[in-house]
């Protein structure tokens, strides 16, 4: 039990906001990293990465959902 | 909470991350507006040639550079020559600033765009200062400025993010950063909610669904200040501005949510903590709100937009094109935290009738 109430909190925890915001802290300090990243294309591998982890961890979130579902319906 | 409201959960998270991958591929694809970045000289001097480099950031083919103009006092001076190569913009000017004492000028660069009727600007605030020399005696500013009527702003024009100079790429955090606090106020009324109808009923659940949307909340409120504090070491050039009223209230705010914590953690009683909990959560969700929305509003100078008389983002930096990823934002986050906080009420409701069991 004490497992699944580590794993919801680390849905949240490992949001890809951060990732995002690293990134996007990157880009606001260095204007050449993004024209960098923007020039060869790399931009958008960045945002392909980011959006396969964000799929995930919603792919997770109903693997989860649905876990809960059967220990509930098992409890009844 | 029915359980209809648990199977429907489900969809919040689906709702949620269909919004945030909107905006997480359109808020990170969509570019900035070209704007001036800064230029080469920070100091010229009047009465002589001078030629200064400006730097555009996402300049477009569509735009065609006319001229460089330094604005001082309400005066205007245009470049006599200027050169465009890409995101450099070559001026050369001659001012003389005549019964005008020396001082920072700020730059426009005006260009047509798309046609050559149509004629757009930019503008960098304080671009660079103008030093007034002793055989400077006759103005030679502009006498017709008319030109400016039919220019517009740049922003106006060309589609795609604002293009602030503190601000500069990092303006696409605002659809990361303000959500997680749209969110956590979102979790934290709800759990209000649910402590007063605790109070109300007596029903046990009802504390731990207010206990799980807390915990949630205060998750949110932590991300929105790492998120947030990653956004100030960029812009502000610290990750905790220590004199903005904003940053002080959220740190008394978030630290009475972790007394709450504690406060919950120290009660046995299972009714003796719903009952003290609820109460004090009913007492500081106010209290937490007045830190963070009304006692900024009130201070005389902050950081954070809309605030101690600074101009609010709705009025200033949120134009449409950011209003288009912003609000689908607030809704995804809140989305995807609702269903984990309702999860969390789960797991601690299986968690209780399974303690229930094994005591019978």
């Amino acid at each position: 039990m004490k497992k699944m109430k580590l794993t919801a909190l680390m849905l949240s925890f490992l949001s890809p906001a951060l990732i995002l915001n690293a990134q996007n802290s990157e880009q606001g300090i260095s204007e050449k990293a993004a024209e960098f990243l923007a020039t060869n294309a790399k931009y958008h591998v960045v945002i392909g990465v980011l959006v396969v982890i964000f799929l995930g961890l919603v792919v997770y979130g109903l693997i989860l959902n649905r876990k809960m579902s059967n220990l509930e319906a098992n409890q009844k | 909470m029915n359980d209809k409201t648990i199977r429907l959960s489900k969809w919040f998270l689906i709702f949620g991350a269909i919004l945030v991958l909107y905006t997480l591929i359109g808020g990170l694809l969509t570019p900035l507006k070209t704007g001036i970045v800064g230029s080469s000289k920070l100091r010229i001097q009047s009465a002589t040639n001078e030629t200064s480099i400006f730097d555009l950031y996402n300049p477009v083919k569509e735009l065609q550079i006319e001229g460089v103009y330094l604005s001082k006092e309400g005066q205007l001076w245009k470049s006599q020559s200027v050169s465009h190569h890409g995101n450099k913009v070559e001026a050369t000017f001659h001012v003389n600033l005549g019964s005008y004492s020396s001082g920072y000028a700020d730059a426009f660069i005006r260009g047509s765009y798309m046609h050559k009727d149509s004629f757009v600007w930019m503008y960098l605030s304080n671009a660079l200062w103008i030093e007034k020399l002793d055989n400077d005696t006759l103005s030679n500013a502009l006498t017709n400025s008319d030109f400016l009527n039919t220019t517009q702003i740049i922003d106006q024009v060309q589609g795609g993010f604002p293009n602030r100079v503190v601000l500069n790429e990092s303006i696409r955090n605002l659809l990361y950063h303000v959500p997680m606090w749209f969110s956590m106020m979102f979790l934290l009324a709800v759990s209000m909610f649910y402590s007063i109808k605790y109070l109300r009923f007596g029903n046990l659940q009802d504390d731990w669904i207010s206990m799980s949307f807390l915990h949630v909340g205060v998750l949110n409120g932590i991300l929105g200040c790492i998120t947030g504090s990653i956004w100030a070491r960029v812009t502000w050039q610290s990750w905790w501005p220590a004199d903005d009223p904003k940053l002080n209230g959220v740190a008394i705010g978030m630290f009475m949510y972790f007394a709450y914590l504690v406060l919950r953690a120290s009660l046995k009683d299972d009714y003796q903590k719903a009952r003290i909990a609820s109460v004090y959560n009913v007492l500081i969700f106010p209290i937490f709100m007045a830190l963070i929305a009304i006692m900024p509003k009130l201070a005389d100078n902050s950081l954070h937009p809309g605030t101690g008389g600074s101009v609010g983002f709705n009025n200033y930096d949120l134009d449409n094109t950011l209003r288009m990823y912003f609000y689908p934002a607030i809704l995804g986050w809140i989305g995807i935290f609702s269903f984990i906080a309702i999860l969390r009420f789960r797991i601690e409701r299986l968690y209780q009738k399974q303690l229930e069991q094994e005591n019978e």
